[in-house]
């Protein structure tokens, strides 16, 4: 490996690692938005039973 | 105040995006090439301010767990856990990007030298804090562990810093004491490189408190809404 090819390596894992992370809140987010949705359901039921 | 949050978390990540675009700028079309390294020593711009975040993060995650056990406030559990998180990300970065530029330059990928063996210890303890929050059963005592483990996980950071002077190393000294042995350009460069991964950071922290904070909330409501007697008839689907 050239010693160039090491920097580009480092940057490359740099941005992989931020952009993981960000990928990995943004799962975190979509998982909340479903968990919202089936409360919204429930309550919805609920009140229309009632 | 909700909208006041949202503009200054616009602003913040606008002035990280401008900082990291500088940072990018002045590494790779502004400093010059070290003269014994080369093109490898690059890897110093992004490496260095990645172990000061990690350090930061580390810090402000034992601040949250102290003030935590306090106050027993939910959002700071979530600034403890989110700081912590980020905290495993950037030391991962530092630990990586120091060991692809050890490669060229010791010739060997890892060595048990004091500073990278105090380093991978600190990333090990908190990757296991994260990892252990996950086996405790009640939310209240998750946040009451994790706060005390990331206090006393704290001890490790001064000493991963002060490690290349307590004991003999073949890591290089930044910081001496007359000041930085650096050039003024490359000081120049590593200032902005330093400050645009500290925005970052604290950009990415906003975002994952209120995710955090979020999580407890519907956590708290799904709780709650099991406990209901109708709870049985329709799930939560």
């Amino acid at each position: 490996m050239s010693n160039t090819a090491y920097l580009v390596a480092a940057y490359v894992f740099l941005w992989a690692m931020l952009f993981g992370y960000l990928y990995s809140i943004a799962r975190k987010q979509h998982a909340l938005e479903r968990d919202i949705q089936a409360l919204r359901r429930a309550v919805e039921r609920e009140q229309a039973e009632e | 105040m909700s909208q006041r949050r949202d503009c200054r978390l616009f602003v913040l990540i606008g002035l990280s995006a401008l900082s990291m675009a500088a940072s990018l700028w002045l590494v790779f079309g502004y400093v010059p090439n070290e003269q014994i390294m080369g093109p490898v020593q690059r890897i110093f711009y992004f490496h260095v301010p990645s172990a000061w975040v990690a350090f930061l993060a580390f810090l402000v995650a034992a601040a949250a767990g102290l003030y935590y056990l306090l106050r027993f406030d939910w959002r700071l559990d979530a600034v403890q856990v989110a700081s912590a998180e980020l905290g495993v990300v950037f030391s991962t970065i530092a630990l990586v990007t120091g060991s692809l530029w050890a490669r060229p330059i010791w010739n060997t990928w890892w060595t048990w030298d004091p500073r990278l063996t105090t380093t991978l210890v600190m990333w090990l303890y908190y990757v296991a804090a994260s990892m252990l929050r996950g086996l405790v059963e009640t939310p209240e005592r998750q946040a009451r562990f994790s706060a005390v483990l990331y206090i006393i996980g704290f001890v490790n950071v001064p000493l991963v810093f002060l490690a290349i002077r307590l004991w003999t190393t073949i890591h290089p000294v930044l910081f001496t004491s007359s000041g930085f042995a650096l050039e003024p350009s490359m000081l120049l460069t590593l200032g902005m490189s330093v400050l645009a991964l500290t925005l970052l950071y604290a950009c990415v922290l906003a975002i994952r408190v209120r995710v955090g904070v979020l999580e407890t909330e519907i956590s708290t409501l799904q709780r709650h809404w099991s406990t209901l007697p109708h709870a049985d008839e329709g799930g939560l689907e």
